[in-house]
C-alpha cells in the first residue's frame, strides 16, 4: 500500500514539474503553429534568474520564484521581438529550426554566465511520511506551486477577455482580426505567459534536483512527449500528458521485474526513465493515431 | 454619401492576382451585391475591404478615411463587420464566447446587444454553452451574423450567406438579413452565388468578371441576359 502511495506522490511531483514547463509549449504551438525548441530554455534562464535573486541578492525563494518568472516572461517576449516576430511568414518547419538556433544561442549564454559545474539551490527540508510513503516539504512546495500556476493559467484563459482572446486567436486567426483582435499585441501576452510558466517550471525543477547548463536535455524529451500525447495544442492536455508520462515513469522503475520473472531482483535502471517517456509516447501516437495526425495537420 | 469605396484595387494571396483593378462604391444605407461565376474574385473583395489579403494598388475609403494600410483589426474598430462563408466561428469556443469576442472592442455591457442577437436567433439562446464547432452549418451561420452585430457596425460585409445552407435555413437568414436592415439600415456590402436571394435585398447589383466589375447597375434595370453572358463568360476563366 505505502509503495502505491509513494509512486503517486512520485508521480505528482514529477509530473508537476513538467506539466508546468509543457503547457507553456502547446500554447505557442495553438497560436504560432510550431514546436518552439528554445521553450525549455526559457525554464532555464527562469531557475539561473531565480538561483542568483536568491543567493546573490538574498531575496527570499519564494518572492525569488516569482520574479525569476516575470522577468523571464519580459525575457520571451524580448526573444520574439528580436528572432520570431521577425519570421512571422516563414513555413513551422523553417521556425522549429530557427527555435533550435535560438535555444543553443541561449544555452551558450547560460553557460557563459554560469560556468558548467552544478549548483544547489541553498535550502533544505525535512521530510514527512505519510501512510509509509516519504516526501519532503519541498515536493509539497512543488506540487501546491504548480497546482496553483494552473488555476491561474486556466483562470487567465477561461474567464478573462484577454485569455478568451488567445484562445479565438489559436481557434482562427483570420477571424480574430476580424473581430477587433490586435494579433501582435496578443502574441506578445503568449510569449509573456510561455516564459512565466516555463521559468516556474525550471526554478522548481532546480530546487528538486540542481542547477546546471545541461538541465534542459534533462527536461526537453519529457517536456516534448507530455505536449505530443496531450495533443500538440492543447493547453490542459499537455498538464494531463505530463501526469500520463511521469505515472508510466514511476510506474515502470519502480515494478521489480526480476523477482516477477527469474527471482532475481530486477528494476529498469532510472537513466532509462526518458526512454520510458518516449515509450509512452509512441504507444499513445499509434493508438490514437488519426486524432493527433488531424491536429498536426490542421 | 459613401460608406465605402474601392478605387483601382489590386489584390490577391501571395503570388496570385485576383483582383485586378477593381472600384466600387456602397451608399450609405444601400446593399450593394455583388455577383459573378466561381473564381471571379467575389470572396476577394470582401477580404480585401477588411484587410485578410494582400492589395499591391488602388485605394480604398471607408467612412471618410483611407484604410488601405491598416491592419484588420484597425479596420474592425472603425467599424467594418465581416461574416466570412467558411470558418467563420471559433470551432473550438462556446456560442457564448464566440459572441464575447464579437463585442471584444467594446468597453460597454453588452447584455442589450445580446437580447437582440437571441431574439434575431432564437437558435442561439438554446446553444449558448455548446461549442460552436458543434453547430450545424446554419447555426455557424447565424453565430458568424450575430458575433458580427455585436461589434455594433457601421458596414455589412457578407460573403455568400446562403451557401451550403438548406432552403428553410436560407430563409431564416436572409430574414434576419432584412430585419437587421430594417432596424438599423446599415449599408451591406453582399456577395453572392444565390441571385434571386441577392436580387431580393440588393438595391445595386456589381458583376464581376476575372477580379474587375463588368456590370454596376440598379437592380431594378438589371437585365437578365446581359448577367447570363457575363456568368457565362467569367466561367471560361
Amino acid at each position: 500500500m505505502c509503495r502505491v502511495i509513494q509512486i503517486l506522490f512520485n508521480t505528482l511531483i514529477y509530473g508537476s514539474e513538467i506539466a508546468i514547463i509543457a503547457v507553456g509549449v502547446a500554447l505557442s504551438y495553438s497560436i504560432l503553429r510550431f514546436a518552439n525548441f528554445a521553450h525549455v530554455q526559457f525554464a532555464v534562464v527562469g531557475a539561473y534568474t531565480a538561483f542568483s535573486l536568491h543567493q546573490y541578492a538574498g531575496a527570499p525563494i519564494a518572492l525569488a520564484a516569482v520574479l525569476a518568472a516575470l522577468l523571464t516572461g519580459l525575457f520571451a517576449v524580448l526573444v520574439d521581438w528580436l528572432v520570431f516576430a521577425r519570421l512571422r511568414n516563414i513555413t513551422p518547419e523553417g521556425k522549429m529550426i530557427v527555435s533550435w538556433g535560438v535555444a543553443l544561442f541561449i544555452r551558450s549564454i547560460v553557460a557563459a554566465m554560469f560556468g558548467g559545474s552544478a549548483r544547489v539551490f541553498d535550502v533544505s527540508s525535512d521530510t514527512l511520511s505519510i501512510g509509509g510513503a516519504f516526501f519532503t516539504l519541498q515536493d509539497v512546495i512543488v506540487v501546491a506551486a504548480t497546482a496553483l500556476a494552473m488555476l491561474a493559467l486556466h483562470a487567465l484563459l477561461y474567464r478573462t477577455l484577454a485569455g478568451t482572446a488567445l484562445r479565438a486567436l489559436a481557434s482562427n486567426r483570420d477571424l480574430a482580426e476580424t473581430r477587433g483582435i490586435p494579433a501582435a499585441r496578443m502574441i506578445g501576452l503568449m510569449w509573456f505567459i510561455c516564459g512565466t510558466t516555463a521559468a516556474l517550471g525550471g526554478t522548481l525543477f532546480a530546487l528538486q534536483t540542481r542547477l546546471q547548463p545541461n538541465m534542459d536535455l534533462v527536461m526537453l524529451l519529457p517536456v516534448f512527449s507530455a505536449v505530443t500525447i496531450g495533443g500538440l495544442d492543447r493547453v490542459f492536455g499537455a498538464a494531463l500528458g505530463a501526469v500520463v508520462l511521469s505515472l508510466a515513469q514511476n510506474l515502470l522503475i519502480s515494478v521489480d521485474f526480476g523477482t516477477l520473472f527469474s527471482g532475481e531482483s530486477w528494476s529498469v535502471p532510472t537513466q532509462f526513465r526518458d526512454f520510458i517517456a518516449v515509450g509512452a509516447m509512441v504507444l499513445i501516437l499509434l493508438l490514437r493515431p488519426r486524432r493527433i495526425a488531424a491536429r498536426a495537420a490542421g | 454619401m459613401t460608406a465605402l469605396a474601392l478605387s483601382g484595387v489590386v489584390a490577391g494571396y501571395g503570388a496570385i492576382t485576383v483582383l485586378n483593378g477593381v472600384s466600387l462604391q456602397v451608399g450609405d444605407g444601400e446593399v450593394l451585391a455583388v455577383l459573378g461565376a466561381n473564381g471571379s474574385g467575389k470572396s476577394t473583395v470582401l477580404k480585401t475591404a477588411i484587410g485578410l489579403t494582400r492589395m499591391t494598388a488602388g485605394r480604398i475609403d471607408f467612412a471618410g478615411q483611407d484604410i488601405s494600410t491598416l491592419p484588420a483589426h484597425r479596420r474592425a474598430a472603425l467599424g467594418m463587420g465581416y461574416v466570412p462563408q467558411t470558418r467563420n466561428v471559433f470551432g473550438e469556443l462556446s456560442v457564448a464566447d464566440n459572441l464575447r469576442m464579437g463585442g471584444y472592442l467594446r468597453r460597454d455591457a453588452l447584455g442589450p446587444d445580446l437580447d437582440r442577437v437571441f431574439t434575431l436567433f432564437p437558435r442561439l439562446r438554446e446553444r449558448k454553452r455548446e461549442l460552436a464547432g458543434n453547430l450545424s452549418g446554419g447555426e455557424r451561420r447565424m453565430l458568424a451574423i450575430g458575433q458580427t452585430l455585436l461589434l455594433r457596425p457601421k458596414l455589412l460585409l457578407l460573403d455568400e450567406p446562403s451557401s451550403d445552407l438548406s432552403p428553410v435555413m436560407v430563409g431564416l437568414v436572409f430574414d434576419a438579413i432584412r430585419r437587421i436592415r430594417a432596424e438599423t439600415g446599415i449599408p451591406v456590402l453582399l456577395v453572392e452565388q444565390n441571385v434571386t436571394m441577392a436580387l431580393s435585398l440588393a438595391d445595386r447589383v456589381c458583376v464581376l468578371v476575372r477580379g474587375r466589375e463588368a456590370l454596376d447597375v440598379a437592380a431594378s434595370a438589371l437585365e437578365m441576359a446581359d448577367l447570363q453572358a457575363l456568368f457565362m463568360d467569367g466561367g471560361v476563366r
